[in-house]
């Protein structure tokens, strides 16, 4: 008898953990399934961006700030892990070190002046963005001196 | 004994049909709720969009409100060359908005957008690019935003204020309102994680966009992915703790934008060149050479290149004569 019950048991054991397994296996395949296909377009990316790279600098230009082609242009060095002794246009107490503007010790924003009401000089600020508007002819001079596409897309009314 | 072992057996048949119907029906239901929760998205973009005159006003104010907390970097030539590089690529996009592109003035690395057009970029994000592909799909990735008008539709669906409420709005917002308003829009951007699919399709689309102007479309992945890769130092948690409080995980973004790749053709431009020519640590100290010629100062800092002594942080008047001291 005793044998009986530890059989039922066992049985009834089996069951849920076979059921349970079952009942999660078909998310399981479908979470692997763009893993396995990751793979492959990570490397299709990568020769990608290799012939990318590759590819020349764009072409001489007319524009005597432009940079000049296979000069020695200096790398951009990230930021990460030091300072770079940047000055920036805001006084605040940490201005002369790194420069967090409006971000506490956690890099959230500083709740008081998410409180705060912009002033009339921020405003201003925001107006006087028209100075960098940008030409339809600076544009298109950027465009081709950077042999990007010249074509624009259909726009619809707003 | 034989007997027993028969029931548990056809007990167990029983018990496994009966699961299987429960499973498919908690299937159901679950599909059910899929469609409803679906529905009901549906039932929240049915609305009135913003006009183009009160998208405007919203986007100042929400702009003026942004510049408040980070202030701007004044750079002309960068903030020209930001310009030039958002405006090629919002050439690609839907809607004829007219697009502003703004450096914010911290270390913090974000990018993020407001109606109206109002695009923000951090110097902390433009120092950590490290070529005009990546900028563009960046600020692609927020034209998006502003194309597929994703914030106003967030805003419009919290139904914080009266004017957010309203289906069909005709007014401009104006005093105590406009500025409530711009508070809901500004802590939206700032503080609250952008849904998924809303950042699934700006990536998307951004990424069309990028591509369609020109550029390599793999810039905005590349940018994660050496976001992605940031050392766990105190600085760039500090650095990205915004970008990750407001926006899916890096790594699931940029397996998704790898896997749309495939679909682009190669060649698109990358001018890592022209990018440090007009953005690099360099040129974020520029100002700080001009203002310390300005005010006196004697020294200034520069390097030697091709046998010549380049200042590294900016012009001096033509004439002005100097002493280079050599620095180990």
């Amino acid at each position: 008898m005793k044998r009986w019950i530890l059989q039922s048991v066992v049985c009834a054991s089996l069951f849920f953990l076979s059921y349970a397994g079952w009942g999660f296996s078909p998310l399981t395949q479908s979470q692997q399934q763009p893993q396995g296909s990751q793979q492959s377009q990570t490397d299709a990316k990568q020769k990608k961006g290799q012939t990318a790279k590759d590819s020349p600098p764009p072409g001489g230009t007319s524009n005597a700030n432009a940079p000049a082609n296979g000069s020695g242009a200096e790398k951009p060095a990230p930021l990460f892990g030091g300072s770079l002794n940047i000055k920036t246009s805001r006084q605040t107490k940490d201005t002369a070190t790194l420069g967090f503007n409006g971000v506490d010790d956690n890099g959230q924003v500083q709740k008081t002046f998410l409180a705060s009401t912009a002033t009339g000089d921020d405003t201003a600020k925001v107006q006087k963005l028209t100075a960098y508007a940008v030409s339809k002819a600076e544009l298109d001079e950027f465009i081709q001196q950077g042999g990007l596409n010249p074509a624009a897309a259909a726009k619809k009314p707003n | 004994m034989r007997k027993p072992r028969y029931q548990i057996f056809v007990a167990l048949l029983i018990l496994t049909f009966g699961a299987s119907t429960t499973r498919a029906q908690i299937g159901d239901a679950l599909r059910r709720a899929q469609n409803n929760a679906q529905k009901a998205k549906k039932a929240a973009d049915i609305y009135t969009p913003w006009t183009a005159e009160q998208e405007q006003a919203i986007g100042e104010a929400s702009a003026a409100k942004l510049i408040h907390i980070f202030g701007t970097y004044e750079n002309f030539e960068m903030a020209k060359y930001v310009n030039l590089v958002g405006n090629t690529v919002a050439r690609q996009g839907s809607r004829a908005a007219p697009y502003r592109f703004v450096v914010l003035d911290t270390e913090v690395i974000t990018a993020l957008s407001l109606p109206g057009g109002y695009i923000f970029i951090t110097r902390g994000a433009l120092a950590n690019l490290h070529n005009e592909a990546e900028l563009a799909g960046t600020l692609a990735h927020e034209i998006a935003h502003v194309d597929r008008r994703h914030l106003e539709k967030e805003i419009r669906s919290k139904k914080t204020s009266q004017f957010a409420k309203e289906e069909t709005v005709t007014r401009v917002p104006q005093g105590a309102e406009l500025v409530n308003l711009a508070g809901d829009v500004v802590k939206n951007a700032l503080t609250l994680q952008v849904s998924r699919d809303k950042e699934s399709e700006a990536d998307k689309v951004g990424m069309e966009f990028a591509a369609k102007a020109g550029y390599d479309p793999a810039g905005l992945g590349n940018f994660l992915q050496t976001l992605a890769q940031a050392p766990s130092s105190e600085q760039s948690r500090r650095q990205l703790s915004l970008w990750g409080s407001t926006h899916p995980p890096f790594s699931a973004r940029v397996s998704e934008l790898n896997s749309l790749l495939a679909s682009y053709p190669a060649g698109g431009q990358q001018l890592q060149e022209r990018y440090s020519w007009y953005v690099n640590p360099v040129a974020f100290s520029k100002s700080s050479a001009s203002a310390a010629a300005s005010d006196g100062s004697s020294e200034l800092d520069g390097v030697v290149s091709q046998g010549v002594v380049v200042l590294t942080g900016g012009k001096l008047p033509e004439g002005t004569r100097v002493k280079v001291r050599m620095q180990h």
